[in-house]
């Protein structure tokens, strides 16, 4: 069981944020978009936080982060962002469908291990 | 290696003249023009090494094989439609149309202020405000230097070319749309060069080791995105996102004649066969056609389609 999805289309992103959540102690689930994301949370109960980015194919991290919300009706997972995205409207929207946090790439992982630990009980 | 901001151009000069050699270093490096100065023997030699030309410097009398440098001039016009030839004139002798063709900003040797309205016109003509240069260098460092944080990353001093071509294997396209500009933003390396450099640990912690030409790929996908998602933040307005359409960076690497639409779906594929029906034994000619729906594909959303509707028959003339 994982605690963290890590949802982005680029294998690099995933690969930087996964392996250095796995190094710090993180069990890691990835997914390579929305859809893809949507469906590894569905199938594992035991995650408690989704990073995710934004601009993917098939479906973004925003819709998918409302599907999480409304389809699913699961308010308790963490959703943060880690997106190139810095716009007012965008972020506005996110804080409308309920997610946790906002990282503007690129990702620094020293800054975000305190409160993911936190997110993720430990 | 400073990060100025200051627009120069490499202009390959062919001129063997004791009195307008000088002159035109002195003119060239006065307008930040890098010449590469060369002999008509080696011309060709030096268009193919130099891949990022501005233009070319031609005296009409530099010494060839021929009577003149106007078959030289022609020779590098076909290899190099793209550059422009600022020939020096010599003679009084009109051009043919092939040498007209070849040399479009011919100049007269005593008139330099011609020579400099060409280059103005042709080499600077479309102008890049010094804070947006200064700034595309400023964002573009700091996602270079998050990407590769195990590397010195410096910029060399900005220029303008006119070439088109490839640099190295693996290129990145990306679009660039908002209020004030629309295109594209490529990044180009040499596949080798970024396997070495990653697998003496220039990057992220954990990425790196003997990476394969996809993992290469995506590597420099993902910079272009982080650059492409600076720039947007910073230049382009929301109200240049009406339809708000997602973008994710195209990857080619040409070595491996490869590219990347940023989808790991399948992608659609026809083969034709077209033959020759008078000779049924030649191999057929071949065309593939695939759709690639790399940014949004909804089977669903689509049955409204689905059914045949009533379209006039092709190649009828449809009256109303």
């Amino acid at each position: 069981m994982a605690q963290v999805l890590v949802v982005d289309d680029s294998n690099t992103m995933r690969e930087i944020v996964s392996s250095f959540l796995s190094q710090n102690g993180f069990e890691v689930a990835v997914a390579n978009d929305g859809r893809d994301g949507l469906q590894r949370l569905q199938d594992d109960p035991g995650i408690r936080l989704v990073v995710s980015d934004i601009n993917m194919p098939n479906m973004d991290g925003l819709t998918m982060a409302e599907k999480i919300r409304k389809d699913l009706g699961n308010s308790a997972v963490r959703i943060v962002m880690l997106t190139t995205e810095d716009n007012a409207s965008m972020r506005a929207r996110g804080k409308d469908i309920g997610i946790t946090g906002w990282i503007v790439k690129p990702f620094r992982g020293d800054a975000v291990l305190g409160p993911f630990r936190k997110f993720c009980g430990m | 290696m400073a990060e100025p901001t200051f627009l120069a151009a490499k202009i390959l000069l062919l001129e063997h003249d004791a009195v307008q050699y000088p002159l035109l270093l002195e003119f060239c490096e006065a307008l930040g023009l890098v010449t590469v100065p060369c002999a008509a023997a080696d011309a060709m030699d030096a268009l193919s090494q130099h891949k990022d030309l501005a233009g070319v410097l031609l005296a009409e009398d530099l010494p060839c094989d021929g009577p003149d440098s106007l078959k030289l001039a022609m020779a590098l016009h076909r290899q190099r439609p793209e550059l422009p030839i600022f020939l020096r004139r010599t003679s009084s002798r009109p051009l043919t149309a092939d040498e007209a063709r070849a040399t479009t900003h011919p100049w007269a040797t005593e008139d330099i202020a011609a020579l400099r309205a060409h280059i103005d016109r042709s080499l600077f003509g479309l102008r890049y405000p010094t804070v947006l240069v200064q700034g595309i260098l400023d964002l573009s460092l700091n996602a270079l230097r998050s990407m590769f944080p195990n590397a010195g990353v410096e910029a060399e001093a900005p220029y303008v070319v006119h070439d088109r071509i490839i640099y190295g294997q693996v290129s990145t396209l990306i679009a660039l749309e908002s209020t004030w500009c629309r295109g594209y933003m490529m990044l180009q390396t040499e596949e080798g060069a970024l396997r070495q450099g990653m697998a003496q640990g220039m990057g992220y912690e954990g990425v790196g080791g003997d990476l394969g030409f996809r993992e290469l790929n995506n590597l420099l996908g993902e910079t272009t995105n982080l650059i492409w998602g600076a720039f947007k933040n910073r230049y382009i307005p929301p109200q240049a996102f009406a339809n708000h359409q997602t973008q994710v960076p195209i990857v080619i690497n040409h070595e491996q004649k490869y590219i990347s639409f940023g989808s790991q779906d399948p992608q659609l594929c026809i083969r034709y066969q077209l033959t020759d029906p008078r000779r049924p034994r030649q191999r057929p000619l071949i065309i593939v056609q695939r759709f690639i729906f790399n940014l949004l594909f909804e089977a669903e959303a689509f049955t409204e389609f689905a059914q045949p509707s009533a379209t006039a028959e092709t190649g009828e003339l449809e009256l109303f």
